[in-house]
């Protein structure tokens, strides 16, 4: 039986005066690979940090694995793979093992040293990303491709049980894109939820198994096929401007 | 100096007092220079220039030692530490404006203070400039207490020291009090920025928590060992230029700064030396191969 991990209530979200997101009733269960699109400026990173607790909603309520999400505090149990993981300092001194490493920061709390334990999971965590003989590398001198993996894995490092990623795929190539996707189908089917945020409807019809399109309200909710099936039009409706879908075929 | 070093109190002060600096510095220095916050050692250490300047004020207008110049600049560099923290929240947009407003304001306050106290003496140069004669028991005591401060807090915040610097963001969602550990960071910046002073002076201070990191993230692989390194560089210098400032008679604080630039130009040409050379070799393997 399939439970739900996440269940936004009629949420809505203001930054002032201005309305982000609108009674959104979102559902993610467990096993799911959600892809969240939208047009830009339609709430998807909003709602990722309310669901992070990085933001508080202004109405209604989340919860996250049965809690209320003020009351959660397993943070390990959320991965996230930042859009900001792309922009960072690439002089910065840090060799793929010690970004890893970041992973357990949550999990180990305060005052706590690495142990051997954890060497082990940061070592099967870059592994499962296909990077193992990178791990003495800076991360600065890694390709695009590479870097994304490598965050993969910090994120994957604390053993959650539900991966967001939010715009992954910006900078990197189709031929990385490809063995990027791969890499998510074999963690979901390790059973790690996956909510992926971009704004490439084209790709996530493809892969993912669910599709919910966000802009300021959550338009629609489920299956890629029936997702197809909306026409164009309608579709640019709800993006409030006129669409060009690419479509990725295999 | 080493055979006097045996002989007197002051000299042994300094040397222990020096290796001790060449170690806290640069350990915070990395962190400082990741965080790309290199100045604002400068501007807390022109506030730290100010609380000196007041406890020589004090102690010329009193007769009476109520507070040495080592705490009062102490005391200053850790309320600058604050009103860092504070504007830097205040203009979130524009971080480094805190930077000048305490430079230029520690800087106002020491010459009314330095004024009011009839000018410059011997010692406030070497505040300024640092001096192989400086450092009293009662300071090393300080400067011992403080570097164990910083060491612990280091060890025990390490990793979220690191992830606050490398990713805020991720840090932050992390459930990291992102506030609060950059609080404690920019006191510990104060502190060691009190306990440096002494040996290289107010002006030269940032260099040692700095320059050392230029040299070593250079060469480095990864974090730990651009501190490792940092050390290595921080240690060089610091030792090398107390012996070349003693014997030269130069205030300490330009003889260490000195080697940590000469150290710098050495790493960065070594460095091009060996790159070029490795892209050569590959440029001919390749060329056999073919």
């Amino acid at each position: 039986m399939t439970h739900a991990i996440v269940e936004m209530n009629n949420v809505s979200f203001h930054y002032g005066d201005r309305q982000a997101l609108s009674k959104i009733n979102f559902t993610i269960n467990e096993g799911d690979f959600i892809g969240l699109v939208g047009p830009n400026g339609g709430g998807k990173t909003t709602l990722i940090k309310l669901l992070l607790g990085m933001e508080k909603p202004t109405n209604g309520s989340i919860h996250l694995f049965n809690k209320p999400i003020d009351k959660f505090k397993q943070k390990n149990k959320l991965g996230y793979v930042s859009q900001k993981a792309n922009t960072f300092n690439r002089g910065f001194p840090a060799t793929v093992e010690e970004v890893v490493t970041m992973g357990l920061t949550s999990k180990l709390g305060y005052f706590h040293r690495v142990s051997r334990q954890d060497k082990e999971k940061i070592h099967h965590a870059v592994e499962k990303v296909g990077m193992e003989n990178y791990l003495n590398e800076n991360i600065g001198d890694l390709s695009g491709g590479q870097q994304q993996r490598i965050f993969i894995a910090r994120a994957l490092v604390s053993e959650p049980n539900l991966l967001i990623l939010d715009e992954p795929t910006v900078g990197v190539d189709a031929e990385n894109v490809k063995k990027f996707f791969d890499l998510l189908h074999v963690l979901n089917k390790q059973n790690i939820t996956l909510l992926l945020v971009t704004h490439d409807i084209g790709t996530m019809t493809h892969h993912a198994s669910k599709i919910a399109c966000l802009n300021k309200t959550l338009h629609f909710h489920g299956n890629p096929n029936e997702f197809q099936s909306i026409s164009k039009d309608e579709l640019s409706e709800f993006y409030g401007h006129p669409l060009h879908i690419v479509t990725h075929d295999h | 100096m080493l055979l006097n070093l045996l002989e007197y109190e002051f000299l042994r002060n300094t040397f222990i007092t020096g290796i001790i600096i060449g170690i806290i510095a640069p350990l915070l220095g990395a962190f400082i220079v990741v965080r790309r916050l290199s100045l604002i050692a400068d501007a807390l250490s022109h506030v730290t220039l100010a609380g000196i300047a007041f406890g020589l004020l004090l102690e010329k207008k009193t007769g009476a030692m109520l507070i040495t110049p080592f705490y009062s600049g102490l005391g200053f560099s850790i309320i600058g530490s604050v009103l860092v923290e504070r504007l830097r929240r205040v203009y979130t947009a524009f971080q480094e404006l805190a930077i000048p407003i305490i430079l230029s304001g520690g800087v106002g306050l020491s010459v009314i203070f330095i004024s009011v106290a009839n000018g410059f003496n011997t010692d406030l140069y070497n505040y300024l400039f640092g001096s192989v004669s400086a450092v009293s028991r009662q300071d090393l005591y300080s400067i011992l207490i403080i570097a164990g401060i910083v060491c612990l807090v280091i060890f025990l915040l390490y990793k979220e020291l690191f992830l606050l610097s490398f990713d805020e963001e991720q840090a932050v969602v992390t459930g990291i009090h992102a506030k609060r550990i950059h609080f404690v960071f920019i006191v510990l910046t104060a502190l060691v920025i009190a306990a440096s002073i002494r040996i290289v002076g107010v002006l030269l201070v940032s260099a040692l928590m700095t320059l050392p990191v230029a040299s070593s993230i250079r060469i480095a692989k990864g974090f730990k060992q651009t501190i490792i390194y940092a050390i290595i560089y921080g240690e060089a210098a610091v030792i090398l230029g107390l012996i070349s400032g003693y014997y030269l008679e130069i205030p300490p604080g330009g003889t260490i700064v000195m080697l940590l630039i000469i150290l710098l130009i050495g790493t960065i040409l070594a460095k091009n030396i060996i790159e070029k050379t490795k892209n050569r070799k590959h440029r001919l393997n390749n060329g056999v191969s073919r």
